[in-house]
């Protein structure tokens, strides 16, 4: 069985997941408003009150699209300002 | 029995209030608090969860105050895109607040929402442009520029030390290099102090302008070096677990918490420190990111913007700490207008609109109470036919009233629309001192007694809003005077006469007997809205009046504490969590009582205000 699921749900604000939520399933937001959560059933739950289900793989296409976003404003950057504020250009991020 | 004082080797403090969370010293300490009757302990339990959303979304911007009074102020909208908008946090939503007077981002933020001092950061061209030594002031809605630090520095630490009037400036990086040095602010002007051991940009500082905690950080790496400060110079502490840079931080210097950043890549990595050392939390922030702004203590912060790597206006708050434990309690009502008993199968509704017909008070009664939580009142509208012993369900606005005990039993039903009684259908049987449950439009009625004496049926009907029919299922069981809840499809029927704890389950068609109760009784109450999975009964006779009351989850009945005044014949309404008993007979003799008592089961609650568990 499967240990996530993932999903995309936008963070409308104040109580989007609870401190209830967080003890009761694993919960990770990524960029693209994607998330991975515990696969158990109040985590399904959770998702499907909120958002849509995706694939694994259609999840990870939606993070690497806005990883790739970042990376090209980062190398839009003067390179004074890349330099002098210390800042690293986007890595990949790899869903759980 | 063993104690607590058994277990523990002390007695649980009897508080009014809640004590104050100290450090991570303080895990385990357990209290009642009388004010609000709940029994509580401080456990290692920290969790962030969802706050409301920035309307600017932003990155490396600062932030101080608290989790219900925050503010955060510039940073980046896009990379390279600097901004001077501020908001004010209230604890559930962000509000547009007034602009700084420079735009400027990696800047470092203290004190409170209505009096704070931001200071530092760096400007992107066109002007003015590079390292920032300008300090503004807040003073709730605007901003106002009040002196320059000696060193102009960016990357600091986003929230740091100390007030408006007495605040402390320290690391950060210039163009030519990461900063050790510091400075002391008056509310006017920076003083040079002595420097940290280790230069360093983009990292957590909390604390006083006395007694301050910088920690991780970027050197020429991520770093997990902590420094202690205090009020003359700087002594280098136990690390943070999780080297990083671009994290927050808040708290104490005895009572800290740092969140965030990246090692590479971002993190969420939530530590507190206790005054010696970093412990890491289960859990992090739900969003990793580096770049965020922050505020609060160890036991409530928030976490606002940041880089994830696009960025972001969410915010998380950490709550930590509090677990507290409402015990299973009955607790007095007001009381009924009219005394009166034989209400087996009587009364519906929820704990806070319920609703009761019928009865003896000597002779029948027709007379009609609605509750709302705390008072009943009569209603205007009486049962057409004076009886005791029916059977009723549903709301309080719309309700089947059948059955019961004129000067013998009766089929007569009635229906109840909030305003008048109207009599409809009878059943095809009469009885009295059913088992009963659904709704007006779909219910059951179960076994009960159809004649004046002790003949007993085990007979089931089914009502569809219109009609009652006889069922091919009876209960295994026969018996009257018994507990019953759920709905037309789904059921329970438990206790009665003769004495028994026999418990039996509906589910629409066919009757299962189940795990019996513990106390056999007769003339119990039951929360007549409860679940096939979840229901109470109370009080009855075995053979003398009980109080005893008894809590079904699916599979099994556990014994709860008992009603305040024991007694039999009373009717019930409610659910397993929330229930009503009233009326009923205390004596087992013929008395009448109009005493009331509300039913709340027992809620656990962790971080102050989640997790609810009965």
């Amino acid at each position: 069985m499967a240990l996530f699921i993932y999903g995309v749900a936008s963070n409308y604000g104040k109580d989007f997941f609870t401190a209830q939520d967080r003890q009761n399933f694993f919960l990770r937001g990524y960029p693209g408003d994607v998330w991975v959560i515990g696969a158990t059933e109040k985590g399904a739950l959770w998702l499907a009150e909120r958002g849509v289900e995706k694939t694994k793989s259609e999840a990870q296409a939606i993070v690497d699209g806005e990883v790739s976003k970042a990376q090209a404003a980062y190398d839009a950057l003067p390179e004074d300002q890349k330099t002098n504020l210390n800042r690293q250009r986007p890595t990949a991020i790899n869903l759980p | 029995m063993t104690t607590y004082n058994e277990i523990a080797g002390r007695r649980v403090n009897f508080l009014s209030s809640d004590p104050t969370y100290v450090d991570t010293n303080s895990e385990g300490q357990v209290w009642y608090n009388s004010s609000t009757a709940t029994l509580k302990a401080w456990l290692p339990v920290g969790t962030w969860s969802a706050g409301g959303n920035l309307n600017t979304t932003r990155a490396y911007g600062a932030g101080t105050g608290t989790q219900s009074a925050g503010l955060m102020a510039g940073g980046d909208t896009t990379p390279g895109t600097n901004t001077n908008s501020s908001e004010n946090y209230n604890g559930i939503a962000w509000t547009t607040s007034g602009n700084m007077n420079t735009s400027k981002e990696t800047l470092a933020g203290t004190g409170v929402q209505t009096a704070a001092v931001f200071f530092g950061g760096y400007t992107v061209p066109p002007s003015p442009t590079g390292d920032q030594s300008s300090t503004e002031k807040y003073n709730g809605t605007s901003w106002t520029t009040s002196g320059t630090m000696n060193t102009a520095r960016r990357a600091l630490s986003n929230s740091s030390a100390g007030t408006q009037t007495a605040a402390l400036g320290f690391g950060g990086s210039n163009a030519a290099s990461n900063l050790a040095s510091t400075e002391s602010y008056n509310g006017s002007t920076w003083t040079s102090v002595n420097s940290m051991n280790t230069a360093r940009g983009y990292f957590a500082g909390f604390g006083s302008q006395t007694a301050a905690i910088g920690a991780g950080g970027n050197t020429t790496t991520q770093t997990s070096a902590t420094e202690s400060w205090n009020g003359t110079s700087w002594t280098t502490i136990n690390s943070l677990n999780t080297a990083r840079s671009g994290l927050a931080g808040a708290g104490t210097q005895t009572s800290g918490i740092a969140f965030g950043g990246s090692i590479p890549p971002f993190t969420g990595a939530t530590e507190l420190y206790n005054g010696t050392s970093w412990t890491s939390n289960p859990t992090g922030l739900s969003t990793a990111r580096a770049g965020l702004g922050g505020g609060g203590t160890q036991t409530t912060a928030f976490a606002a913007s940041g880089n994830t790597p696009t960025y972001t206006n969410v915010t998380e708050e950490w709550n930590f700490g509090v677990y507290s434990y409402s015990a299973a309690a009955w607790a007095s009502g007001g009381n009924l207008n009219t005394a009166r008993r034989a209400l087996e199968g009587t009364g519906n509704g929820t704990q806070t609109a319920a609703i009761i017909m019928g009865g003896f008070t000597g002779s029948n009664t027709s007379a009609t109470e609605l509750y709302n939580g705390s008072a009943w009142t009569t209603s205007p509208a009486t049962l057409n036919t004076a009886r005791r012993k029916i059977g009723s369900f549903g709301t309080q606005t719309a309700t089947l009233a059948t059955g019961g005990t004129v000067t013998a039993v009766s089929n007569a039903t009635e229906s109840y629309n909030g305003t008048s009684w109207t009599t409809v259908n009878s059943m095809n049987s009469s009885k009295e001192a059913m088992g009963v449950f659904g709704i007006q439009t779909a219910g059951i009625v179960a076994g009960g007694s159809d004649a004046s004496g002790p003949g007993f049926t085990n007979a089931t009907e089914s009502w569809n809003g219109t009609s009652w029919t006889t069922l091919p299922a009876t209960i295994n069981t026969t018996r009257a005077d018994v507990g019953a809840f759920g709905i037309q499809s789904a059921g329970i029927i438990a206790f009665g006469s003769p004495q028994t704890a026999a418990t039996e389950s509906w589910n629409g068609s066919s009757w299962t007997s189940v795990n019996s109760g513990n106390t056999a009784r007769i003339k119990p109450a039951s929360s007549k809205n409860g679940t096939q999975t979840a229901g109470i009964v109370a009080g009855g006779s075995n053979p003398g009046v009980t109080g005893a009351t008894e809590s079904w989850n699916g599979t099994s009945w556990s014994n709860l504490p008992s009603m305040s005044t024991a007694r039999n014949a009373l009717a019930g309404a409610g659910t397993q969590s929330l229930g009503l008993v009233m009326g009923g007979d205390p004596t087992n003799g013929g008395a009448t009582t109009t005493a009331t008592e509300a039913w709340t089961g027992e809620v656990a609650t962790a971080s102050s205000k989640t997790l609810t568990t009965s």
